[in-house]
């Protein structure tokens, strides 16, 4: 998969553009109705993704993230 | 995040990390599906601790996927503004997308039995950035699981001292 730009959207399913060898373009849906966790976990988990407005969430937090990184790779 | 009980679940929350990086940074990033699908399900059923996955604490988790993620190769090709230092780097994609989704990761994460959470995110110099890319692009899980969690410990730890069990010194000044 060749990620180019913003490829992933949210309204209950996420879609990722795909473009293989740069010229056969395809759009692969893998839906997100049954977002479901269970952290039995008792050593302690990562933070719990819940919803699609929790994936919302992560993908701003990645977006804000990937900001500093490029920031010190750039440093 | 990751190690939840659906393996597609986990493939969905990396793949969202990735875009954001790619929204982020103008990067253009190739990922080999069937390796990042293929060692999701490695990481879940061959966790190399001896009570599992569900049992190990979100240190060795991030380390099994950065030891995982690196050592596969998942990212097959990376385009992204960067210094050269981190240009001379070989298999620099790998390691900078690994890195940077783990220190996204644990963020707010829970450690010692759930009861702490990690508040404060990892801060580095551009220095231990680059030589911290360099090492972690070729590690391997078998070779370098456990330098890695104890090397995520020890970040967050930095950061985060009241995370720490009780310390000693191990020397005298």
């Amino acid at each position: 998969m060749k990620i180019t730009q913003s490829s992933i959207e949210f309204n209950n399913v996420m879609r990722a553009k795909t473009s293989i060898n740069d010229t056969e373009r395809t759009v692969k849906t893998v839906k997100i109705d049954n977002y479901s966790f269970t952290n039995s976990n008792s050593k302690g988990g990562f933070k719990e993704i819940n919803s699609t407005s929790d994936l919302k969430e992560l993908h701003n937090i990645g977006i804000e993230s990937a900001k500093k990184v490029f920031a010190i790779m750039n440093d | 995040m990751i190690f939840s009980n659906d393996e597609t679940v986990d493939y969905s929350e990396i793949m969202i990390l990735i875009d954001g990086f790619v929204e982020a940074n103008a990067a253009i990033i190739v990922v080999n599906e069937d390796k990042l699908f293929h060692m999701i399900k490695r990481i879940h059923a061959e966790f190399p601790c001896i009570n599992g996955a569900n049992n190990a604490n979100v240190f060795k988790k991030s380390a099994a996927f950065l030891c995982e993620f690196v050592g596969e190769q998942v990212v097959e090709s990376f385009e992204c503004q960067m210094s050269d230092k981190l240009k001379k780097i070989t298999n620099n994609g790998s390691a900078i997308i690994a890195f940077y989704i783990v220190t996204t990761m644990l963020n707010k994460a829970t450690v010692q039995d759930g009861e702490k959470s990690i508040q404060n995110s990892i801060e580095l110099s551009k220095h231990s950035y680059i030589d911290i890319i360099d090492a972690l692009s070729h590690i391997t899980l078998q070779g370098s699981f456990m330098l890695v969690t104890v090397l995520l410990e020890q970040l967050v730890y930095k950061t985060n001292s009241n995370l720490q069990y009780n310390i000693h010194k191990l020397s005298t000044t």
